[in-house]
């Protein structure tokens, strides 16, 4: 069963429970649309909170009034917060609460709890961030009870005023154990809270006190990013002394924060550390450095390429791509050439495909030209990936040299560089005598030019001067089947006429490009292919290209249910009824099922039919009820397989009135 | 300490307090120094922890355990079958009995020689656990949705930069090709400017529940621990029906319904198609008895959360003017115009072993991992307020700078919940 089968079966199964929810879970929590109405009913509410209602009751009312409640329930729910059971959900609707009297609730609580509901109503004070509340929980950082004393330290932290930093920083001085934990992370938050405020050396005061070595690694990275996030010269001065410092840890933190360092020479400034570090540092900073995109580290990247480790090769030859320029050129194409391995290569075609300048594209050339052949092929992908100009002249020279690789390749880029001007050289490159073997990518190229010349009747007509001219029946046949891809009317008749040649590799050539015709204009003749020809394969093809063009053609229902049920008939090989079938299961009439059904029966095909028969089914499920009915019933009942069967009887559910329950 | 013991952060730790200088020790030990054959150095290992090992989480773990540089030291869950079984896992994984198992997260947040931990708990517990992490020093891979409530979220992403963590959401179709693919045609600008996205919901109703059940005796702790499942929810008296998936996935304390089930995924692919990983929607309404979401983004792109899309779980739809792509976990792929295919093939399913490999990597570099704190609490931050909208029965208006809905206290009041002792935002 695949992955995405069980997900949907799971999520069936939660849709199933929520038919079997209890009752309770129908209880209203919209609020009521108008004030009176909403008065009303906070005031029942508050009644059930007086009452002596079960705690469940209770319960929800509180959570009907953390969304309605209104000032006149505030007493009902201050009353409920020393009570152990129901504190928790009086606090559920106070502590959203926006009025000024809820926070005042809080605040009286404190000294009417003990244990765990007065950490529960201190939590409440923090996250509100009661600045008022700042007098009475300052000295319950020093409660016998330590979670009260834990819960009101880290209540002065969410509230962050110069005041509640103060008290912070004397516990930071004192506490011990838990209580010291949560004086760090307090002051990490209050000097957050400070700088929303614009009092940013308070708060840098606060994080460079939390750098000493005596807290945890996780306070002291949190206060360093503080630091760096404070931002300024002294910014890039900690970075930097960090990533030159001698903790690996805050060393990794601060270069995956240097992306965003701000000042003049900053760049420069961090890739002087670069061949100060050792080399898994280096691949970061280097990452770092190329996202940051400044020039100044061009050098220390350049001189990284040649580093010793492969990694770090790799890093500084992949981040040329962004912060190099022409001049790096030579150099990566050294790397494509001799790199030592594949990700050193790779890592420099990439670069090569990006880098950005004027001159790139004219060293790259050169190099491409100077490269030794193995190099060239991934040199002439990168000029095509640039779409670099002026490039097609050497392109061609190229696409008549002596390696196959070189000229394939070459092809492949005049296919996307070339234009139609420089058709007849693409040409008379397939009809030379390279052309004879030509590579699939010459005709592809040839047909990818003549695509795009503007006027669809003019685009074959280079291709057709050749054919008229080339004696040789290779070059004829290479021809002939670029014809086919251009696809246009005069190819098409081109063709149609070398059917008759008396030479049978062109008679080949022409049925074989007739049958892979782009578009639907072939269908007649290709089904006049299949219906004539002895050749098995050129019946196979046939058959193959009638059921793409069925696909891609506008023809109607009726006419794809002729074609389609005359191939079925004919095939022969299970292959290519399966393939009919496949095609078959796109038309959604009835009678394409009644075409399909008796391959139901044929064992070698069955498993197609049933999928096409199933497919339609769904397909015609509203259009035509009953039949597909019908079928989903059959496949229900006949197929062996559980896949089919289980969406059968899903459709003839769909299909089957419901039942009163 | 036992050298197959020593931990990344053990390095670490040694090295920052032992070496006067960078230049003074290598920065890794060579691997061929500590590491068993095929494995990586121990100061190359990320020694972990998992809490929470139901369905999805023992998926995660096998994924975890997958990586050679992982070394899974704990396990935690309230449900004593589950982390028997859990441990079992990992003791025949490593040909050991050496993984311990707890049934207080605070147990096994509190060992030192832990880096990472991957929570896989009920929904409830995501942002609870993972702020109890952050604040313990440790780094994280939490699976969706990250939280119940908007406050809950934002707390998480403000304490994992406070700590400097790396957070990884298990939103891990960033790492599935055909969302990436889908997300990067939309990023790049090939489907022109966008207009619409269509973001499938796990099922068709959007209401949340908040039932109580009757109450039973409670379990015996080491078989449930009922108040460490409940976290930081409102108590109520043992129902073993709680504890069924299929029931507190509904349950507006323990979840956040068919919207977040799915849209944690499925928004959040679309929020980051339309570069809004820093944002939410600006207007949400219902369009029909399903309450089905529109929501508007400053931008003016829609957002459809909704039923009714193709190609299996979790799909998606991004329309712009020039072109639309349409795919889900069958890994089927429809675009248009068809040239932006080219000849791509994608596999289907949602696999995380990339999602995880990458998160493995951010916790050695610190980097941000594709599926941070930030991005994900601004993911469903949008399918809470969609709920929030539903529950009111109303269209709401959504400010994402302030992150509060403007001039409206009654939704406002719905972005937090508050905490039950012992456990705090």
């Amino acid at each position: 069963m695949s992955q995405n089968v069980r997900h949907l079966r799971i999520t069936a199964r939660l849709c199933l429970a929520c038919l079997l929810l209890p009752a309770t879970a129908g209880i209203a929590l919209s609020a009521p649309a108008d004030a009176a109405a909403r008065g009303r009913r906070e005031a029942e509410l508050i009644k059930t909170l007086t009452s002596d209602a079960s705690q469940a009751r209770k319960d929800l009312a509180c959570r009907e009034l953390q969304v309605i409640g209104a000032r006149a329930c505030i007493d009902a729910l201050e009353a409920m917060l020393p009570d152990e059971k129901l504190s928790h959900m009086a606090r559920y609707a106070l502590e959203s609460m926006a009025y000024a009297e809820a926070g005042k609730a809080l605040r009286d609580a404190l000294g009417k709890t003990s244990g765990t509901t007065k950490v529960g109503v201190i939590t409440s004070l923090g996250f509100r961030r009661d600045s008022q509340a700042t007098a009475e929980l300052s000295p319950l950082v020093s409660d016998r009870d330590q979670d009260v004393a834990v819960a009101a330290v880290a209540a002065l932290g969410r509230i962050g005023t110069p005041a509640a930093a103060g008290v912070l920083a004397r516990v930071r001085k004192s506490a011990t154990g838990r209580l010291r934990a949560v004086a760090a992370e307090a002051s990490l938050t209050a000097a957050e809270q400070l700088t929303g405020r614009g009092r940013q050396a308070e708060a840098t005061v606060i994080w460079e006190g939390l750098q000493d070595a005596k807290w945890p690694a996780h306070v002291r990275q949190g206060a360093f990013v503080g630091l760096l996030s404070a931002g300024g010269d002294r910014a890039a001065d900690r970075a930097i002394a960090a990533i030159g410092g001698g903790d690996p840890g805050l060393r990794a933190v601060a270069i995956a924060n240097s992306s965003v360092l701000k000042g003049p020479g900053v760049g420069k400034r961090l890739a002087d550390q670069l061949d100060k570090l050792p080399p898994d540092a280096q691949v970061l900073l280097i990452d770092v450095l190329a996202q940051r995109g400044d020039p100044a580290a061009r050098p220390e990247i350049v001189r990284a390429a040649a580093s010793d480790s492969d990694r770090v090769r790799t890093a500084a030859l992949g981040a040329l791509g962004g912060i190099g320029n022409a001049t790096c050129v030579a150099l990566l194409c050294k790397a494509v050439a001799t790199g030592k391995n594949d990700a050193e290569r790779q890592a420099a075609i990439n670069s090569l495909q990006s880098l950005p300048g004027e001159k790139v594209n004219a060293n790259l050339l050169a190099c491409m030209i100077a490269a030794p052949a193995e190099a060239r092929p991934a040199l002439i992908d990168a000029l095509a990936v640039r779409q670099a100009p002026g490039t097609v002249n050497a392109l061609v020279e190229q696409a008549s040299g002596s390696d196959a690789t070189v000229r394939t390749a070459a092809f492949k880029a005049l296919g996307q560089l070339a234009t139609p001007g420089d058709l007849p050289a693409l040409v008379r490159l397939l009809v030379s005598p390279i052309g004879g073997d030509a590579p699939g990518e010459a005709k592809r190229a040839v047909v990818l030019v003549s695509r795009k010349i503007r006027d669809d009747s003019a685009q074959a007509d280079v291709v057709l001067a050749a054919l008229g001219e080339a004696p040789a029946t290779s070059i004829r046949c290479s021809l002939l089947q670029t014809l086919g891809g251009i696809g246009n009317a005069k190819a098409f008749a081109a063709i149609t006429a070398a059917r008759s040649d008396k030479d049978a590799d062109v008679q080949d050539a022409a049925i074989r490009a007739l049958t892979a015709w782009p578009d639907a204009r072939a269908m007649d003749a290709t089904i006049g292919i299949f219906r004539t020809t002895e050749n098995v394969v050129h019946r196979v093809l046939a058959l193959r290209g009638c059921v793409r063009m069925v696909g891609i053609s506008v023809l109607s229902t009726n006419a794809k249910l002729d074609i389609l049920g005359e191939l079925l008939r004919e095939a022969k090989r299970a292959p290519d009824k399966q393939l009919v079938l496949s095609s078959l299961a796109d038309v959604a009439d009835p009678a394409a099922i009644a075409l399909a059904k008796p391959y139901l029966s044929e064992t070698t095909v069955r498993g197609e039919a049933e999928l096409t028969v199933l497919a339609i089914a769904q397909a015609i499920k509203t259009s035509h009820p009953a039949q597909a009915n019908a079928a989903a019933q059959a496949l229900l009942k006949q197929s062996k397989d559980r896949m089919i069967r289980r969406d059968a009887g899903r459709l003839v559910r769909d299909l089957t009135p419901s039942q009163p329950r | 300490m036992n050298s197959s013991r020593l931990s990344r952060r053990g390095f670490l730790g040694r090295a920052a307090a032992s070496v006067g200088s960078a230049a003074a020790a290598p920065y890794i030990i060579a691997s061929t120094a500590l590491g068993a054959e095929g494995r990586p150095a121990a100061s190359e290992r990320i020694v972990m922890g998992t809490i929470g090992i139901g369905g999805r989480g023992r998926g995660d773990m096998a994924a975890f355990l997958g990586n050679k540089d992982v070394e899974m030291a704990g396990v935690c869950d309230v449900q004593g079958a589950r982390r028997k079984h859990a441990k079992a896992t990992v003791d025949r994984h490593y040909g050991n009995t050496d993984c311990k198992a707890y049934i207080d997260i605070r147990d096994i947040l509190a060992r030192k020689d832990i880096d990472a931990v991957l929570i896989a708990t009920g929904d409830n517990n995501h942002s609870m656990v993972s702020i109890e992490a952050a604040r313990a020093g440790k780094d994280m891979y939490c699976e969706k949705p990250m939280s119940v409530a908007i406050a809950e979220s934002r707390a998480v992403s403000d304490t994992m930069r406070r700590f400097s963590r790396i957070y990884q959401c298990g939103t891990q179709r960033r790492n599935v090709a055909n969302f990436v693919f889908a997300a990067h045609l939309a990023r790049s600008g090939k489907l022109g400017k966008l207009k619409a996205m269509h973001a499938e919901k796990a099922w068709p109703d959007s209401n949340v529940h908040f039932g109580v059940l009757p109450g039973q005796a409670d379990p015996p702790r080491e078989a449930v621990d009922w108040n460490g499942w409940l976290g930081p929810a409102m108590w109520r008296p043992y129902n073993p029906q709680y504890i069924s998936r299929g029931y507190w996935l509904r349950h507006g304390d323990f979840s956040g319904g068919s919207i977040c089930e799915w849209g944690s995924h499925t928004v959040d692919i679309c929020q980051w198609a339309n570069n809004a990983d820093d944002t939410s929607p600006i207007e949400y309404r219902t369009i029909n008895k399903n309450n089905d979401i529109e929501a508007i983004y400053a931008n003016g792109v829609k957002l459809y959360i909704r039923k009714g899309l193709r190609f299996g779980s979790c799909p998606i739809r991004i329309e712009g003017e020039d072109g639309w792509v349409e795919t889900g976990d069958s890994g089927r792929i429809e675009v248009y115009p068809k040239s932006l295919i080219a000849q791509r093939r994608f596999r289907g399913g949602y696999p995380q072993n990339d999602h995880v490999r990458e998160f493995l990597n951010c916790v050695k570099s610190r980097k941000q991992p594709i599926a941070p704190a930030e991005g994900a609490h601004r993911s469903i931050t949008t399918c809470h307020v969609a709920n929030i909208c539903v529950r009111l029965g109303r269209p709401v208006k959504w400010d994402p700078i302030k992150e509060e809905f403007p001039d409206d206290d009654e939704a406002n009041r719905l972005r937090s919940r508050a905490y039950r002792h012992p456990w705090r935002l």
